[in-house]
């Protein structure tokens, strides 16, 4: 072979590595990604034996010329149509660190399989072709790399040979590329001039390109960090899973960002739970950890029983995460159906998942040109796109450009991950003020010895609200009535609150026109109603004296009793679009015993009335 | 069935087939699996959660994203998801792991005496030992991090294009 390298020997591990880094190979098709993985793999002696000799005689068989892309191009529809469909992740030890060399595919079409590879890489590599210069994927998959948070990244000017290594044309291309990351902030490491084909500059210095004066491909990869800071970020510690051993409950996660420490003072969001941390769980070790930071499992018992549940995000006091139900995005675009606005997707943050749908889509960002396109209605496959989301419940997240990992979401459609997207910016909805409130009362709540958990095992049944909407003369305050009293009949707790008889009361002070406004009406009615909760009580309620602004008053409860479960029953006389998140919809004639098992069973699927609370249940009643 | 009907056939039933009759009589929906990137090539493109179809075909051209740590949890009915959570391990990750919870395992692995042992076991016929001096996990360690011999290079299946082939159909 023609190559025109000094020889490097290769150096076999003989060590443990140190670490590990994930490192990802993009660029525009055939500008030679899976060529430079296999001569960098051959070049240092990383090669199994017997490996390149295997993949030349499946060569000579197949009568073509051996490509060291085929080292990695493992299907037979790769190798014949000479392209990489799907990303390969392979091993290689240099120098105390062991990398995992992520090769993704360049064509469009697998542009899904590009960001698989690209997500979970720490650092990567650019190639562009020296021949074709910049093209639209080496565009499109440097602004990717960015909107993906992989900041750490060098490029690679490749097919030096194919341009007779002439420096001029190396300088044209890193000019323009340079140019074109600069409008959204992105610096290469380094831009090296390299023939993957004949070795120049991966493993080998060049001596064809004695003007270029730094390190190599090998080089650069040697010189990428390994991120550590996370530790040192503010605590973010999203809630997997909450198991219930004998009388424990063990909080269950990964820690993402920040540290924590047993007698910490956590606050859990959105619920605004809060306990101290009493200790740190861990399987086999003893003794038991007393910290625990960034990227550790971990387990962590508290010393109130709080029901938290998994998606909540827990933090200390000091910086809380962002609630809302609205926020904008970047998004990248990956479904088969185009992304619209009047459909349902589920979004995933984290532990999060919620059901979600696209406010507004600002606009379609060109990744050619970086160009926006004002106007669109949907946004497709392959597509960035500016938007704004709203959820059906708040949630927990943070600026993706404070924090990686509640700051950044996928959204899925039907079965299928979709798109994803990273948090630009918090969008204030219309309950602000009320979850401030809200927040600012749970946070200095005045708690007895007895806490709602004990309440539930006592009465055998969690606290909930039922909440009845619908015009007037629909029937039902009867059916509110009704379900009381089956609840009653039953051996639970529960308590019919009127608004009417707020309205005569609590409400006397207000002047006949604020009497109008829903607003102080809601916030007063939801205080009431979380005050009932805080007893233990299933509180079946109507929104009757708000008149027909039941849409608004719902949300306003729902906000203020937040996290206690709301069981939204929405009752009219005709086929009318019933209040989001509502779960029970009767329209038509109204058969009472039938509606109440309706809503008995939500209560039922919901946990409220199933819900087993510690290892021996004294439930008196049969649930 | 046997090795001297052909290994394809012989591959093709014990290990394809086979694994795909018991996902169907069973009806599992989910299976979690050992495999890792760097045993094989076709391995090394395999997804932490990949869907199967209803015949437990691979559809290689078209996997699901994985990003952020979100993977695919949702999956239509009839079909079923393989779980790969050791694929980013390596060989000598799985052994520094045995070696630190003293995990027992089948002694094959080492050399008993004739100065070979196996890297990797499958069915009797088709696999060979590798010459290996190695009596203890410690030893295995060391010849591991020296060595450039592929850990599947005993294993006759993987000639040619025998384990793309079987992946592709449904094996693990």
């Amino acid at each position: 072979m023609g190559d025109t390298t000094t020889a490097a020997a290769p150096i076999r591990a003989v060590s443990k590595p140190q670490e590990n880094l994930n490192i990802v190979i993009v660029g525009h098709v055939d500008h030679g990604k899976s060529t430079l993985v296999g001569r960098l793999y051959a070049d240092t002696g990383s090669l199994p034996e017997g490996k390149l000799e295997k993949v030349q005689a499946i060569c000579r068989q197949q009568g073509k010329e051996f490509e060291y892309a085929f080292l990695f191009d493992a299907f037979l529809e790769e190798q014949e149509q000479g392209i990489t469909i799907d990303t390969a992740r392979t091993f290689f030890i240099w120098k105390g660190r062991q990398y995992i060399i992520i090769d993704a595919p360049g064509h469009k079409e697998f542009l899904k399989n590009m960001i698989s590879g690209a997500a979970r890489a720490e650092a990567a590599l650019l190639l562009i072709d020296a021949l074709e210069g910049v093209r639209e994927q080496s565009k499109k998959h440097g602004y990717l790399l960015s909107l993906l948070g992989v900041r750490q990244f060098a490029v690679a000017v490749n097919k030096m040979d194919l341009v007779g290594y002439r420096q001029d044309v190396f300088d044209s291309i890193e000019k323009e590329y340079r140019e074109f990351l600069g409008q959204f902030g992105a610096v290469p490491e380094r831009i090296i001039p390299v023939s993957a084909k004949l070795g120049d500059n991966i493993a080998n210095r060049s001596q064809a390109m004695t003007w270029y004066q730094g390190p190599t491909v090998l080089d650069t990869l040697s010189l990428f960090k390994k991120e550590t800071a996370w530790a040192d970020q503010p605590l973010r510690f999203p809630v997997q899973d909450v198991y219930k051993f004998d009388a424990r409950r063990i909080i269950a996660g990964r820690i993402a960002a920040g540290r924590l420490k047993v007698g910490d003072h956590l606050v859990f969001s959105p619920s605004n739970k809060r306990a101290n941390i009493q200790s740190i769980e861990a399987f086999n070790i003893e003794p038991l950890p007393t910290s625990a930071e960034a990227g550790e499992s971990v387990g962590v018992t508290l010393d109130e029983q709080i029901f938290v549940e998994r998606g909540e995000i827990a933090t200390h006091q000091e910086r809380l995460p962002l609630v809302s139900t609205s926020f904008k995005a970047n998004l990248f675009w990956l479904g088969k159906r185009p992304l619209e606005k009047d459909r349902k997707y589920l979004l995933r943050m984290a532990t999060k998942e919620v059901g979600c749908e696209v406010a507004a889509i600002h606009r379609i960002i060109d990744t050619m040109d970086l160009n926006q396109q004002q106007g669109s209605i949907a946004v497709n496959r392959n597509q960035v796109a500016e938007l704004t989301l709203r959820t059906k419940a708040p949630i927990a997240f943070d600026l993706s450009s404070s924090f990686e990992a509640t700051g950044r979401f996928v959204l899925v459609d039907e079965y299928d991950i979709a798109g994803g997207g990273i948090v630009t910016e918090m969008v204030r909805d219309d309950q602000e003020s009320l979850r401030e409130e809200a927040r600012r009362r749970d946070f200095a709540w005045v708690k007895g010895e007895v806490g709602i958990e004990d309440r539930a095992k006592q009465y055998g049944h969690r606290s909930a609200v039922v909440l009845f909407t619908g015009g007037r003369h629909t029937g039902k305050s009867l059916l509110a009535r009704k379900l009381e009293g089956r609840l009653i009949a039953d051996g639970r707790h529960a308590y019919l609150l009127d608004g009417e008889n707020l309205r005569r009361g609590l409400d006397a002070d207000l002047s006949e026109e604020e009497r109008t406004q829903t607003a102080e009406m809601a916030r007063r009615y939801g205080e009431v109603a979380r005050l009932l909760i805080d007893t233990g009580l299933l509180v079946v309620s109507t929104t009757n004296p708000f008149g027909l602004d039941y849409r608004e008053a719902s949300q306003a409860i729902r906000t203020l009793v937040h996290p206690a479960p709301v069981i939204a029953v929405h009752v009219s006389k005709t086929a009318e679009e019933p209040p989001p998140n509502t779960d029970v919809v009767l329209s038509g004639p109204m058969d009472f015993d039938a509606a109440t098992k309706q809503v008995m069973d939500v209560l039922k699927r919901r946990g409220v009335l199933a819900e087993v609370l510690g290892a021996k249940p004294t439930f008196q009643y049969s649930i | 069935m046997n090795h001297t009907l052909g290994r394809d056939v012989c591959c093709t039933a014990l290990k394809t087939t086979a694994m795909k009759n018991l996902v169907e009589s069973k009806g599992y929906t989910g299976i979690i699996l050992g495999v890792r990137a760097d045993e094989d090539s076709t391995r090394a493109k395999e997804r932490y959660f990949s869907p199967r179809d209803k015949h437990g075909d691979w559809d290689f051209r078209d996997q699901p994203p994985e990003l952020w740590n979100q993977f695919k949890t949702t999956f239509p009915p009839g079909t079923h998801i393989r779980v790969h959570p050791l694929l980013d391990w390596t060989e000598i990750n799985i052994w520094e792991y045995i070696k630190a919870e003293n995990i027992p395992f089948m002694d094959l692995y080492l050399d008993r005496g004739d100065g070979t042992r196996y890297r990797s076991l499958g069915c009797a016929p088709c696999t060979t030992p590798i010459k290996s001096t190695a009596k203890t996990v410690d030893e295995i360690i060391d010849e591991l991090r020296g060595t450039n011999i592929a850990e599947r290079a005993g294993r006759a299946q993987d000639a040619g294009r025998g384990m793309e082939m079987l992946r592709k159909k449904g094996y693990m």
